[in-house]
């Protein structure tokens, strides 16, 4: 099963955004896709619970969390005002996610990624700044370290990285001992080891050749699947006007070691920028894969030379 | 007084410039790009090539002739191989010749077939011990499979040659990646050449190259590609009725180009690559020991002969295979020369 977030907005994005939005009849939605079953394609999920807003539901990052047989979704929504961090349970039965809490905190900026370490606590890449979004390409620009990565222990946020810049993608290794870290802007791939007081040390960093975006790891090997944009300023066009510009897409997979801090090669599993635009992530599940884009479509595909 | 100091600073200030481009032009050559490494299918490493298969050329029925031991501690092979042999057997084909070939390393090579009287004609360029490079031609005898030597092509404006292509049964285009010395290179000059042979004289057909190395020829004859591996291009040259060349297209594909095979039919150019140029020479200084340097093969297509998309249709750490120079494509299937060692054999299953 794969939980998809879609409609992509916030004060971050520049107004064309939101008039390709309009035009599309696009809402913040969360989806379902089920990779043993691609027929059935996507679904939407409907969102209940009544302290939920759909109004400025703009969701971004995202996080699974199985526990004691419930499955728990986080996600990343930027709001009007703030960014927050929403938990839901999915209702396998009625299709539905409840919404069960909202994280606020003060330390939060600009939310992108989230990734949960139990029902009460995760790590989230709080990446920027400003929330503007010609302050924000300023940032990106001048490589401003304005971002963090926060960890939210069960009552608040607190800072637990040096400043980062651009940190976006967040996810567990494997045997949850590590947190890999995407830099997009700082093309990096950055693994940490958590310590006792979940601050964050920062134990390796790897140079990719391209901007990437959201990180996910395959369950069978621990290897890391990245979602990539190999044109940054094709990208950076295309999420000021979807419409018009066209951006390329590319996704790696990074063969980590044993321990899981070190990479060993880099595969190239798709590179593309005539029918996709913008990968951002990318799921593998028994030689099939799921593409997301930023605010293209996604795409399905079968792996069979690895 | 004024005016000196301000013309001074007008020439320092074009002189800083000009340096500043051509460090960042080196800078480009040396680059070290990630390898994200993807094959089009499931590949064989073959065997019977330990010395080298830089460069290699099929025929249309099947047969590809591989040219091995450039690197100066192997020794030089002309070695065939069939695509529609399925044991993949790589056999070394005896030379025939009054002269003492022993002592030779071979480089590019180029085959003729004479489709109305049936003779196969081969060219390969011969790196001498004397320090002479030569043009060496033979006909293939298919009934006692052997090369026989018929001809030598010597000419003083022979200098550094790397690859060749025939255009007839006796003529050939042939570049030269050097004039004078490796301080060219250096110095980013660009006087390497490309020269034509006409059956009895040599003549340069055109100037102007770093480090042309890789040449081939359209289908239809009309248009001449030649790789410049530290330029990072492919040019497009037209014939003209008197054999000269004229420059119509510089592509660049911001890889260490080698050697260029043309698709009979489809006009596609087949390039083997280096992505890490800087890695390559080191590689090749260590005549192939130690970490090796990272392939790759571009597919080229063609409209008119002019070069249009470019695609990657292979890219390795070196793993699989070291140091890629040269691959041709038969019925779906490609084999990959390496500089320093065995050809790759790969099915294409996933490629545009």
């Amino acid at each position: 099963l794969t939980f998809i977030t879609s409609g992509i907005d916030g004060p971050l994005f520049s107004p064309t955004m939101k008039e390709y939005h309009k035009k599309d009849n696009v809402r913040g939605r969360i989806m379902l896709f089920n990779l043993e079953k691609p027929a059935d394609g996507v679904r939407e999920l409907m969102i209940v619970g009544n302290q939920f807003s759909y109004e400025d539901f703009a969701p971004h990052g995202i996080s699974v969390l199985e526990e004691k047989g419930k499955i728990f979704l986080f996600v990343v929504v930027h709001r009007a005002e703030e960014d927050t961090v929403e938990k839901f349970e999915f209702l396998e039965k009625t299709l539905e996610l409840k919404h069960l809490k909202t994280y606020k905190g003060t330390l939060v900026h600009l939310l992108n990624d989230v990734a949960a370490t139990g029902p009460e606590t995760f790590y989230t890449t709080d990446y920027g700044y400003y929330r503007n979004h010609v302050l924000h390409f300023l940032e990106q620009i001048i490589g401003l370290y304005y971002g963090h990565v926060l960890y939210y222990d069960g009552r608040d946020f607190i800072r637990v990285s040096e400043p980062t810049y651009m940190a976006n993608g967040i996810t567990l290794s494997k045997d949850g001992r590590h947190v890999y870290v995407v830099s997009s802007a700082g093309k990096k791939f950055i693994v940490y080891k958590p310590e006792a007081n979940n601050r964050l040390t920062k134990i390796n960093e790897v140079e990719l050749d391209t901007f990437p975006d959201n990180p996910t790891i395959d369950p069978v090997t621990g290897d890391v699947l990245l979602g990539c944009h190999p044109i940054g300023f094709k990208i950076t066009k295309h999420l000021n006007d979807p419409s018009t510009e066209i951006a390329a897409s590319q996704v790696l997979m990074l063969h980590m070691d044993k321990s899981g801090t070190n990479v060993t090669g880099v595969t190239e599993l798709l590179s593309d920028d005539l029918e996709l635009y913008g990968s951002s992530s990318a799921t593998l599940y028994k030689k099939r894969m799921l593409v997301g884009t930023v605010c293209h479509k996604m795409m399905y595909c079968e792996v069979n030379t690895l | 007084m004024a005016a000196v100091k301000f013309v001074l600073s007008i020439i320092a200030t074009v002189v800083f410039a000009v340096v500043m481009k051509k460090l960042a032009t080196v800078w480009n050559v040396f680059r070290s790009p990630v390898i994200a490494v993807h094959a089009p299918g499931p590949c064989i490493r073959l065997e019977g090539a330990e010395g080298g298969s830089e460069d290699l050329t099929a025929l249309p029925d099947g047969r590809v002739f591989i040219s091995s031991g450039v690197i100066s501690s192997e020794k030089g092979k002309i070695l065939l191989m069939d695509f529609l042999d399925n044991t993949h057997k790589i056999k070394e084909l005896q030379l025939q010749s009054d002269q003492n070939m022993s002592d030779a390393h071979y480089h590019g090579l180029s085959v003729w077939q004479d489709n109305e009287k049936g003779g196969l004609t081969l060219a390969v360029i011969m790196h001498r011990s004397s320090g002479e490079d030569t043009v060496e031609m033979f006909k293939f005898d298919e009934k006692k499979q052997i090369l026989i030597h018929s001809k030598t092509v010597r000419d003083p404006l022979f200098y550094e040659l790397n690859d060749l292509v025939l255009v007839s049964e006796n003529q050939f285009y042939v570049t030269c990646s050097l004039k004078w010395s490796l301080l060219e290179l250096f110095l980013h000059l660009r006087f390497g050449e490309v020269l034509f042979y006409d059956g009895s004289r040599v003549r340069v057909a055109a100037g102007g190259h770093i480090f042309a190395n890789g040449i081939n020829i359209s289908p239809d004859h009309r248009h001449v590609y030649v790789a410049e591996l530290l330029e990072k291009d492919i040019l497009v040259y037209e014939r003209q009725g008197d054999n000269s060349l004229v420059l119509k297209q510089t592509k660049y594909v911001d890889s260490g180009v080698d050697n260029i095979e043309v698709d009979p039919k489809s006009g596609d150019l087949w390039v083997g690559a280096h992505p890490r140029i800087g890695t390559l020479i080191y590689f090749m200084h260590r005549e192939g020991q130690g970490a090796p340097s990272p392939s790759q093969v571009l597919k080229i297509k063609t409209e008119k002969g002019m070069l249009r998309d470019v695609i990657e249709v292979f890219l390795d750490d070196g793993g699989e295979i070291p140091a890629s120079s040269v691959a041709t494509v038969f019925k779906n299937r490609m084999v990959i020369g390496s500089v320093t060692s065995n050809p790759l054999l790969c099915d294409i299953k996933y490629s545009k």
